[in-house]
């Protein structure tokens, strides 16, 4: 019987994987209302922007020196080439269907369909900015944890006035501090862009600035968070258990407190990757790196609203999916929050 | 902790290593062989490198360096001549009372290529023209022309190699306006759009970073948003001096602004066009690694005012107002030392301001005898005092005159009012201009003069919705906007200057943003000058100074600054010789290694 219950409590399909699966597709239909209300918002307030749209789209010196007629035409051409000859409320329903179906509108500034570049530029984001991440992670972790071990000794001091630098350092002057030692002086990296247009230098070198300032830009903060975390679970009753238990300092450390310290640490992810894409437009601008920052930054000067929604949007969706993963998260490192919601 | 500082070593000296040369493959391509490679440093492009659709400067140069030129092609002094690959053109009249020639003929050389090795020949021509002719399928696809106001008809003899064009009307500027065309390649387009089942447009449209031509230069590989590489068009048939490219590779290089500079200071790139900011170009000047040419801008910063609204309808408030703003103050905080203004839409590039014997970007006896908006003191300094007497002459004048408009204004004590209320300009600037113009007009010099100016600061499109008259009429407010211009290499002011081109407010786009009614005939016979004969360039150039004369006394424009333009390029390069009418992709043709 025993045995029975033993073999049931192995890792099945049905009840491991399955109750996760149930969990993340109850949490995506949540999402679904939420996307709704947001994706209202920002067609509005693109709605909202003053002046007729086609118009202000449309950059004036391209039909200044044209006749009436054409300007008219030109002006009614592009007027049906973006929607806007429907009404407001027919036109949230053609891009709710257009979107679903991978169309994300037009770009006037760039005279191409947005669904024909906008993976291009996700894609380049998320090479610098999920890499630039997890190294910072990675990086963090093994530092947070022993100033956390060795609190208030002079490792932690200098990790907590090192940290406090790097947080009050903005990520251009960074940028450009480290193109200015790496570019300019030691000439060991080169300034900006993806790739050698000579085919000489390998790829890899161009990520080497975006993903540091990514990484520098992430890593003071993430210490505080982890070695915050780990002082609290370290001061718990179990951890003395373990401890008096014979444990190893390891065991106690990585095994015990370390994942306890993941729930707060898990919670600021959650915040830090979406606002990291936000963060990314200086860096990608610096950088001349053609990812969702820079793509924003250009479409807000020239009022190309096709690809200003389609930036927001990604930028909601992914600060949605960012809570969701938080939330599973949670769920693997926290029994308590698994035994509650994963059922 | 000596193991992780081993590894940690080991793994700089890698990366290090696999930096190794960086420096040796940029710009310069380091050693002492004579470098293949030139990599300009641009703003980013969209990729559109045909014409017809966005018209962004920095796609403009790719098309320049994958063409050239249409029919005909510019040279070094803004001239037109024939295309290396036309043999001659012949003029005619369609009618012998007409007073222009409206038939013109161009013989294509036998054995032209692409830079495919496609044949160029009047077939191309004709498809070239029909395909920017047919204005539906080119407006489906969100492109413009205006080749349709200038052509009624182009007709081709293929065995002679000929194409006729016969023209509706012939302006001083039909050179540039028709002439320049870019030719399309018609064995490639024509069935690659059919087999796609879609017009040549669309095609085009969507093949827009891959264009064919016959220039210098032929694009070998375009990455969005960073590069466009490029390398020598062995079918070319030299530039108007039978040049022909020496370099093998050019690369146009997105860079970003932050960093330029300093990326052409060390060597990463090779040249940068158009600097105006003191700090780069003194940066430019004092690297001794660097060559520099300068000019003045064929074209430049302003403030445009609405002749037809508020105060500003009066000449002597806009001469008033030009009086109180320190144009030499706002060019220093603005552009540092590298900028002139001039007193009128002229620029000291074109050969209209000059007499016999003047030198081109100097100050000619023309436009010394304009008036000038800035008064000086004997060592070249504003003088507040002399500015200020002729702004209150002005005022005080306009002020005692009750007919028309002049009614509205008045003056109270030492006090102008318009409408009852104190004289008032709204100006709307974009955020650029918001630190100079503020510290220009202080609140300080707004009382003094007795002209009080709101500066608004807002988005580049709607101050263009505004100044272009696209904004509501309901919600009116502004007489005047910052903004820059570029003219054009053949000067028709008609286009922009015309009353014809003025819609009602609200109603639309008006290319004559100052909404100014000048001289009709003056502006017809300008337009209208024959170009083709030496009789008719001096009727355009005298009429053109009358008009000028008339602008610099209404003053429907206050131009700010003409930018001092430099470019900087590598040393190791000669020959390069750039100008304010010869851009970096023609005069690339001629540069080379040392």
């Amino acid at each position: 019987m025993e045995k029975e219950k033993k073999q049931g409590e192995k890792g099945t399909f049905s009840n491991v994987i399955l109750p996760y699966l149930r969990y993340i597709g109850n949490r995506l239909l949540h999402l679904i209302p939420v996307i709704i209300v947001i994706s209202i918002v920002i067609f509005t307030l693109i709605n909202l922007m003053p002046g007729d749209p086609v118009l202000a789209m449309i950059n004036p010196e391209t039909t200044a020196n044209m006749s009436e007629e054409q300007r008219i035409a030109y002006i009614e051409t592009m007027r049906k080439i973006l929607g806007y000859d429907k009404t407001v409320f027919v036109r949230y329903f053609l891009w709710w269907k257009d979107v679903l179906t991978g169309n994300f509108g037009y770009s006037v500034a760039l005279n191409k369909p947005v669904s024909d570049f906008i993976g291009t530029y996700i894609m380049n984001s998320f090479k610098v900015n999920i890499v630039g991440f997890i190294i910072a992670f990675l990086i963090a972790i093994p530092i947070g944890i022993k100033s956390a071990v060795k609190k208030n000794s002079r490792y932690d001091k200098a990790v907590t006035v090192i940290s406090m630098v790097g947080i009050s350092l903005p990520s251009f002057f960074m940028a450009l501090l480290l193109v200015l030692l790496f570019s300019a002086i030691l000439r060991v990296l080169p300034f900006s862009g993806m790739s050698d247009p000579r085919g000489v230098r390998p790829d890899y070198l161009y990520y080497i600035l975006p993903v540091s300032v990514i990484v520098l830009g992430s890593l003071a903060g993430l210490i505080r968070y982890i070695r915050n975390a780990m002082i609290e679970v370290l001061k718990a009753d179990y951890i003395r258990t373990s401890r008096a238990k014979g444990l190893s300092e390891k065991v106690v450390i990585y095994r015990h407190a370390f994942k306890n310290a993941l729930i707060p640490v898990i919670t600021i992810i959650g915040f830090w990757i979406p606002a990291l894409f936000g963060g990314s437009i200086i860096v990608e601008k610096i950088f001349a790196w053609p990812g969702m920052g820079l793509l924003m930054n250009q479409a807000y000067q020239f009022k190309d609203r096709g690809v200003l929604s389609t930036v927001l949007l990604f930028f909601a969706v992914l600060t949605l999916f960012a809570n969701l993963f938080v939330d599973i998260g949670y769920a693997l490192v926290d029994p308590r929050i698994k035994a509650r919601r994963i059922k | 902790m000596k193991k992780k500082l081993l590894v940690l070593g080991v793994l700089t000296t890698m990366l290090l290593a696999g930096c190794g040369g960086s420096n040796d493959q940029a710009g310069t391509d380091g050693g002492k062989a004579k470098p293949t490679t030139f990599v300009m440093g641009t703003s980013n492009f969209n990729g559109d490198f045909y014409d017809g659709w966005t018209n962004s400067s920095y796609d403009a140069n790719i098309r320049r360096l994958v063409w050239g030129g249409g029919l005909l092609a510019p040279t070094d002094k803004g001239e037109f001549v024939l295309n290396t690959f036309v043999e001659s053109r012949t003029m005619s009249k369609s009618d012998p009372s007409k007073e222009v020639n409206d038939i013109w003929t161009f013989k294509i050389k036998d054995g032209m290529k692409f830079s495919n090795g496609d044949p160029l020949t009047a077939k191309d021509v004709k498809f070239t023209f029909d395909f920017y002719l047919d204005k539906k399928a080119l407006q489906d696809t969100g492109a413009t022309t205006n080749l349709p106001d200038y052509i009624s008809e182009v007709t081709i003899d293929e065995k002679e190699n000929t194409v006729t064009f016969n023209l509706k009307k012939v302006p001083y500027a039909i050179d540039s306006a028709v002439f320049l065309t870019f030719i399309l390649d018609s064995s490639d387009i024509a069935p690659k759009a059919k087999e796609a089942g879609l017009t040549p447009q669309q095609y085009v449209k969507a093949n827009m970073s891959t264009p064919i031509g016959y220039g210098p230069y032929k694009i070998d590989e375009y990455v969005e948003s960073q590069y466009v590489k490029l390398s020598i068009n062995e079918n070319f048939q030299g530039n108007f001096e039978g040049q022909k490219p020496h370099i093998p590779t050019i690369i146009a290089q997105n860079v970003p602004e932050e960093t330029k500079i300093t990326q052409l200071t060390s060597g990463e790139i090779d040249g940068l066009t158009g600097l105006v900011s003191e700090d780069n170009i003194d940066a430019a000047k004092n690297d001794q690694d660097l060559s520099t040419n300068n000019y003045y801008r064929h074209g430049g910063g302003q403030i445009t005012f609405h002749t037809d609204f508020g105060a500003t309808q009066l000449p002597e408030v806009r001469k008033a107002f030009a009086y109180e703003f320190d144009r030499i103050k706002f060019r220093n905080l603005f552009l540092g030392k590298y900028g002139i203004a001039s007193n009128a839409p002229y620029s000291r590039n074109m050969w209209m301001m000059y007499d016999a014997g003047e030198k081109l970007g100097e100050e000619g006896k023309f436009e010394k005898s304009l008036t000038s908006y800035d008064l000086v003191t004997a060592d070249g300094k504003w003088d507040e005092t002399a500015n200020l007497a002729e702004a209150h002459r002005l005022l005080d004048q306009a002020a005692s005159r009750t007919d028309g408009a002049y009614a509205k204004l008045t003056k109270k004590g030492d006090k102008y009012m318009w409408e009852g209320k104190e004289l008032l300009i709204n100006l709307a600037i974009t955020s650029a201009w918001t630190d100079a113009i503020n510290l220009t007009l202080t609140k300080e010099v707004q009382n003094k003069f007795g002209i009080k100016v709101n500066v608004d600061s807002m988005d580049w499109s709607i101050m263009a919705n505004n100044l272009y008259g696209n904004a509501p009429a309901s919600e009116r407010k502004y007489n005047a906007f910052t903004g820059g211009t570029s003219y054009s290499l053949q000067y028709d002011p008609y286009a922009s200057w015309s009353k014809t081109q003025i819609l009602p407010f609200g109603q639309g786009s008006s290319s004559n943003t100052s909404r100014y009614v000048g001289d009709e005939d003056l502006l017809a016979k300008i337009r209208f000058a024959n170009s083709s004969t030496e009789e008719g360039q001096e009727q355009y150039k005298e009429n053109w100074r009358k008009w000028i004369v008339e602008v610099n006394k209404d003053l429907p424009l206050l131009p700010l600054y003409s930018n001092n333009y430099y470019d900087a390029y590598t040393n190791r390069v000669v020959n390069f010789e750039t100008n304010a009418l010869w851009q970096w992709p023609y005069a690339i043709v001629k540069a080379e290694y040392k």
